[in-house]
């Protein structure tokens, strides 16, 4: 395999310099985009970049140096240039990384794609786009829509020093729409399915027409409108139901990034912040009530944070982060989790050949309890049905939070009552999740991916599907 | 650098000259940046990286279609020229399709001065500088030197190619304090690497860190707060993405559509997008081809001027200002204002207290997130240097403070600005910006 002698140029170069451990990764990406904006196709591109990047480790420091040149001479002076950028980190390396466990592999991985999405016209994707788009705006008041349809294939190529060498091919397909109401001195918006930029997933086409953008666009074009009028959230502390498509954003904020372990330990203290999520709390910190139980699981399939192996060659797996309340376990990498005693949970990723790979969440679940949706609202007295993340804003060490949702229903004796708007939520993480009484079962379990989770520096985005059903949380403060 | 200014005009050239498309704009973007992240004294990320993106965009019978690669061998080029088509052919047709930048709109100047290599032994050296310093005080400095330089070529069948270069360098430090349980943060940018001031940011950040904290809880409410450069730049850059491009403000749904020449913030408020001043990170051509302009936002509070791309310009009878964005935008898509500056005002950092007397100062906000695009309110939190200010000085530490705020209001009560502006990092050019004392700040 070419991939294979191109891989094997730059581990000889790395060892020959004196690196003590380095891997590469060779990558071909091709992408499609397509965007309409208020009926009008603002993107509609096809691209394929192709590059190596290589990670060093020498004199206990990592260095890391990536480019587009994959010839010989090029291969080999983007190694040279890894060694050298890791014997300069040397400089200011007080303690010496140490590498844990990954078995070494010899494998092949591909995700599930029942379409090929590259093999379906463009033409059928744009009509899709712009009759969702008139669909949308059947009321005057919608004064402008968007719609984005993205399609990624990723043929990944690992080898280590250590001998593991694996071929990964992986499908993304997703796309979501957006439609703008502006009226009454107002101005609201509906996203479709959520605010997550677009609904994505590993597959192929198949996952487009489930989404059935045409379908749902009258909806919530209706919706828009509908808010600009819609009666403003009531205020004060109350019991709330969380839909999944808002509870996936809040347990990727305050649940997800909390036990990235890289996080933890501080790499992301100056940029997105740190974790209160400390070790000294593993296995016996109460993170939330016991009916609460997260999970990451880089095996789920057609999750956008599914794979075989993450970019350190370790396997895809199932791990507890919170288990009946407990903080018991962490995304990591086989850096950090020799820290905490245990093996990497294979969360090491990188959006590119070009960027350097660092913990990211892969598909984390709030798994399902025992209520039927119905009777969670049934028993709940007073109090919301919230909908969909509007905006959200968290703290340094991500203990507190502030979200607003983009819409929700008033529940009245047990009953869903009118659409509410503006309705801003406040908390701590902790107070939150302990105060959680009620999760719905697996039938209304719904799994959400976010194609750019942002994160570290360069900003990579990071695939990462969030599932779980609605849930209930007790005396919650809303409003301002 | 992998390419030098007549190796990307060739690349240009050689696509356009491949093209039979009516209309046809490459570009080609050159960039290496060595990036070096700390934590904890010491180095956990260093990479260098050596970059090139081509884009094609053609025009055939009124149907546009792109295409991308990080190749630039002949038959690559060929190939992504062909996808730029098919994609073309299978596209809608425009009603009015604006083309491709002509002769008279693009780029004619010099490509810019040659570029020094960037070195990553200088760049861990300075990290190991500031982690002593940390050391020495027994705290903890973390944070990242990023060092960029790029060049961007735009050609169109119309008009032909032009190259401009440019480089943004940035250094942030955060330096955290065990005995106290504080932390303190500065940060800089600047358009060339030995003007850093690294060691005046690695003081600095230590100093902030240095203030005993009391743990009280402060009621919700408004109070008077000097906001530092950081903070001030955050929510400058807010504005600007929310009310000041052309795309939201003509589709009728920033705070500024229907506005031009009203007075919506106080009068001391003057901001301007300068791509060309030297205090900041210059970018002279856009990713349409046409020079960056100076556009004047608010004038003493009146709103002047938004900034346009081709696109959102030309249909309006309006010329484009230089603000495009690389296509397909991956979100923010429209032109936007990123080298912003704010003008400065006639106090020190020590009148600005004395001024304010009692209240808050904020040096740094996490997470801000717009809320309402009616009256631009925000929520966040403060990190980094939240101080409470007793008899014009200030008294303590706070912990940090979850706030929920209009920013229109804020805007029309500023008391005061800082007569000496920083340029903090930000999105390409950084925002340049003094601190700014206002009252009604609201926390929650």
């Amino acid at each position: 395999m070419t991939e294979n002698k191109i891989a094997g140029w730059a581990l000889n170069v790395c060892e020959m310099e004196g690196a003590a451990y380095s891997d590469v990764r060779v990558i071909r990406k091709q992408r499609e985009f397509y965007a309409q904006s208020s009926g009008k196709i603002s993107a509609l591109t096809a691209e394929e970049t192709r590059g190596i990047g290589i990670r060093v480790l020498v004199d206990g420091a990592w260095g890391f140096a990536a480019a587009a040149d994959l010839s010989k001479a090029g291969v080999e002076e983007t190694a040279r240039r890894a060694v050298k950028v890791g014997k300069a980190s040397a400089l200011a390396q007080p303690r010496k990384v140490i590498l844990g466990y990954a078995p070494v592999v010899e494998d092949s991985y591909e995700t599930p794609c029942e379409i090929d999405p590259f093999e379906v016209s463009p033409d059928r994707k744009v009509a899709l786009l712009l009759e969702a788009d008139q669909a949308m705006r059947r009321d005057s008041r919608v004064k402008s829509t968007a719609g984005t349809m993205e399609f990624i294939l990723r043929d990944k190529f690992f080898a280590s020093s250590e001998g593991s060498r694996i071929y990964q091919k992986i499908t993304e397909s997703g796309a979501g729409m957006t439609a703008t109401a502006v009226g009454d001195g107002d101005v609201q918006q509906r996203h479709f399915p959520t605010n997550l930029a677009r609904q994505q997933g590993t597959g192929g086409f198949e996952l487009i027409e489930d989404l059935d953008l045409v379908g749902n666009a009258p909806r919530i074009g209706e919706e828009a409108v509908r808010l600009l009028t819609a009666r403003p959230c009531p205020e004060g502390k109350m019991d709330v139901i969380f839909d999944p498509t808002l509870l996936a954003q809040v347990m990727h904020e305050i649940a997800g990034h909390n036990t990235e372990l890289d996080r933890v330990f501080g790499a992301e203290i100056a940029y997105a912040g740190g974790s209160f999520a400390t070790p000294d709390k593993l296995g016996a910190f109460r993170y939330g009530s016991p009916d609460v139980n997260i999970s990451l699981d880089s095996t789920f399939p057609g999750g956008l944070g599914t794979f075989g192996y993450d970019d350190e060659g370790v396997p895809a797996q199932k791990t507890d982060l919170i288990r009946e309340g407990v903080l018991v376990g962490y995304h990591s990498s086989r850096e950090t989790a020799p820290l905490i005693g245990r093996d990497s949970t294979g969360c090491m990723r990188a959006d590119g050949f070009n960027r350097y790979p660092i913990i990211r969440m892969t598909n984390i679940f709030l798994e399902p309890g025992d209520w039927p949706k119905e009777e969670l609202i049934a028993d709940t007295q007073n109090g919301l049905y919230l909908c969909v993340n509007k905006s959200w804003s968290i703290s340094q060490m991500r203990d507190r939070f502030q979200y607003s949702a983009e819409y929700g229903y008033e529940i009245k004796n047990g009953k869903l009552g009118p659409m509410v708007k503006n309705a801003a939520f406040s908390g701590n993480t902790v107070d939150f999740w302990r105060s959680c009484d009620g999760v719905a079962d697996g039938d209304s379990f719904e799994v959400y991916g976010l194609p750019f989770c942002g994160k570290g520096e360069p900003w990579q985005g990071g695939p990462i599907s969030h599932g779980c059903s609605p849930a209930r949380f007790r005396n919650l403060k809303v409003g301002g | 650098m992998g390419l030098s200014s007549e190796e990307i005009r060739a690349v240009l050239n050689q696509v356009l000259d491949f093209s039979s498309a009516e209309e046809t704009e490459v570009s080609l973007l050159v960039s290496q940046e060595v990036i070096t992240r700390y934590t904890g004294n010491r180095i956990h990320q260093n990479m260098e990286e050596h970059s090139q993106v081509l884009r094609v965009r053609v025009l055939c019978d009124g149907r546009m279609g792109s295409a991308g690669t990080n190749r630039l061998d002949s038959e690559s080029l060929l190939e992504t020229l062909e996808k730029a088509e098919t994609m073309a052919e299978l596209a809608p047709p425009q009603e009015e399709p604006i083309g491709f930048c002509g002769p008279e709109e693009l780029y004619q100047g010099e490509p810019g001065d040659a570029h020094d290599a960037l070195n990553s032994y200088r760049a861990a050296g300075t990290i190991r500088e500031i982690s002593e310093r940390a050391r020495a005080n027994h705290m903890q400095a973390a944070g990242t030197l990023a060092l960029s330089k790029q060049l961007l070529g735009i050609g169109t069948s119309r008009a032909g190619a032009a190259v401009a270069q440019s480089r943004a360098n940035k250094l942030t430090v955060l330096a955290e304090n065990p005995a106290l349980g504080t932390s303190g943060w500065a940060s800089v940018m600047a358009e060339y690497p030995e003007r850093l001031p690294g060691e005046w940011a690695a003081e600095e950040a230590v100093r902030r860190a240095s203030y005993t904290p009391e743990n009280k809880e402060l009621a919700p409410g408004a109070y008077p707060v000097i906001l530092g450069p950081d903070a001030a730049a955050d929510i400058l850059t807010l504005l600007a993405v929310s009310c000041f491009g052309a795309g939201a403000y003509h589709a009728g749904s920033a705070l500024t559509s229907g506005k031009m020449g009203e007075q919506l913030f106080g009068g001391n408020i003057t901001l301007k997008d300068d791509p060309r001043d030297p205090r900041g990170c210059r970018t002279r051509m856009d990713y349409d081809g046409v020079p960056r302009q100076r556009v004047t936002l608010i004038d003493q509070g009146v709103i002047k001027g938004v900034v346009y791309d081709r696109e959102t310009a030309l249909p309006l009878g309006e010329k484009s200002t230089g603000h495009a964005q690389p296509r397909p935008a991956l979100y923010l898509a429209g032109p936007q204002a990123n080298h912003l500056f704010l003008s400065a005002g006639e106090y020190s950092g020590k009148e600005l207290l004395e001024k304010m007397g009692r209240g808050l100062y904020i040096t740094r906000f996490q997470y801000t997130s717009l809320v309402d695009p009616v009256d631009l309110t925000i929520s966040g939190s403060t990190r980094d240097g939240t101080f409470w200010v007793e008899d014009g000085e200030i008294a303590h530490a706070l912990p940090d403070l979850n706030f929920r705020t209009s920013l229109v209001d804020l805007l029309n009560h500023v008391k005061g600005l800082g007569r000496d502006p920083l340029l903090v990092p930000g999105d390409l050019g950084g925002v340049h910006t003094p601190e700014l004392y206002c009252e009604g700040f609201r926390i929650n």
